[in-house]
């Protein structure tokens, strides 16, 4: 792996942090910008290397810094809302190979690949809680209460963030190429 | 804020625990997670309880951390203890209420479910407790150094976990350093309806995600200059020391497995 992609992956799970610690109060559920770090890894750093700084994100919080929505540790492994952490890592290799693989550029192509990246978060989140309450704690919710739990409560804010998202990555994705080593770089003509 | 995040949940110390491997430490924890689902009776759980409580002891780390450490999952317990009560109905009827009975099966399995929480919970929050999370990182990446020959990026990965850890307080001063200049130019952070109060951070989240672009290229650079080539016959600062301790550590839990076995339910 090039060093480059090695510190560009770091920053981008050390950005994932940063937008779960920035929380906005809304009534019912506290919502974070941590998503927005998703699709923007996905996005901008592409498929693998997108699900690598989430991979890396889960696995600093994992050894013990308090870097998820409430603390770290191990132990968030048992917590039921394990799995929407994951489903962010599969969220984000998905959006990067959609966005990259069909060279997206319009907003509605790229918001409806979020809006596709965020379906997955969902599946991969709303199976692990189901099969957590089932195995872990053998107190099997029926799948209405899982879907109103995991799915219908956190949806309606999420689906603001995905626009919010598609916006930032159309503003912010031109302004870097330069980083990526997309852009072909002009010399100045040699004046003789 | 800040200092908190460098070192997580680690409490230094000079026990026993503190000064184990990390890497003694992560295989400890995997067969004692084996250790606690191997767990089916009274006599077996109280065996994993006692040596939770005794490996607690040896740490030093005052209950207070360990309680705190336990809080997330506590209410998660209690759920679970309520649910496992209410809902099993095997054996004996212990207590009979008109609109509710108290089984014998559906109380023991209420209290060995929890039981098997608090157990996991208590010992592995230990891992965090007593270890860095750099030595953490040090630990997983030579056990699962193995991994390398399928072309894993175990090395490149653990690199990039010791980068992210150092770059998330420089990030989080470089947010509030923007979000103030913003807040210099009139932005609204902290009122107003939610869809203004999101505009105002993209003024915010445009600047950290193009100067930490900047940031990761200038690092890169950095070390390509002093010349890292991956990890390859590469030297390290921190050297892991695998002591006496550590085998007798690893070997106690596999006797402990192998009773278990022995002595649960078949």
């Amino acid at each position: 792996m090039k060093v480059k992609n090695i510190s560009f992956v770091a920053m981008f799970a050390a950005l994932t942090a940063i937008g779960a610690f920035i929380k906005i109060p809304i009534p019912y559920i506290p919502f974070t910008l941590q998503i927005v770090a998703v699709y923007l890894s996905g996005a901008l750093l592409g498929a693998r290397l997108g699900f690598f700084s989430q991979l890396c994100y889960i696995a600093i919080g994992l050894v013990g810094v308090p870097v998820f929505a409430d603390g770290g540790g191990f132990t968030y492994v048992l917590k039921p809302s394990f799995g929407y952490l994951l489903g962010y890592a599969i969220a984000a290799f998905v959006g990067g190979l959609l966005i990259h693989r069909y060279r997206y550029t319009s907003f509605r192509a790229i918001f409806l690949s979020n809006l596709f990246s965020l379906f997955i978060v969902y599946l991969i989140g709303c199976a692990w809680l189901y099969m957590a309450m089932k195995w872990l704690l053998q107190a099997p919710l029926s799948a209405k209460q899982v879907i109103v739990t995991g799915f219908l409560l956190p949806v309606p804010g999420d689906l603001i963030l995905c626009l919010f998202s598609t916006l930032l990555i159309m503003k912010i994705s031109p302004q870097i190429n330069r980083y990526l080593g997309k852009e072909n770089k002009k010399w100045a003509k040699p004046s003789l | 804020m800040l200092d908190n995040i460098i070192i997580g949940q680690y409490l230094p110390g000079q026990s026993v625990l503190h000064r184990m491997d990390p890497r003694a430490k992560l295989s400890a924890i995997f067969l004692y997670i084996i250790v606690v689902f191997l767990a089916n009776n009274w006599l077996t759980y109280a065996i994993v309880g006692v040596f939770a409580l005794f490996t607690i002891a040896l740490s030093r780390v005052s209950l207070r951390y360990i309680y705190k450490g336990m809080k997330p999952v506590i209410l998660i317990v209690l759920f679970t203890f309520i649910l496992q009560v209410l809902l099993t109905r095997e054996g004996a009827v212990l207590y009979d209420l008109r609109w509710f009975k108290l089984y014998d099966g559906g109380l023991r399995q209420g209290i060995f479910i929890s039981l098997r929480l608090l157990y996991l919970v208590m010992v592995t929050s230990l891992l965090t407790l007593t270890t860095k999370p750099l030595d953490i990182t040090d630990g997983l990446e030579s056990l699962l150094g193995p991994l390398k020959k399928i072309k894993l990026p175990v090395h490149e990965f653990a690199l990039m976990m010791s980068i992210a850890l150092r770059f998330i307080p420089t990030l989080l001063q470089e947010t509030e350093k923007i979000m103030k200049a913003q807040m210099a130019r009139g932005a609204e952070f902290t009122t107003g309806p939610i869809l203004q109060r999101l505009k105002a951070f993209v003024p915010l989240l445009i600047p950290l995600f193009i100067s930490s672009f900047k940031r990761a290229e200038d690092l890169a650079l950095a070390m390509e200059a002093r010349g890292y080539r991956g990890g390859e016959g590469r030297t390290r600062l921190r050297v892991l020391k695998w002591t006496g301790k550590d085998t007798i550590a690893l070997f106690v839990l596999v006797v402990l497995a192998v009773g278990l076995y022995v002595l649960r339910t078949h």
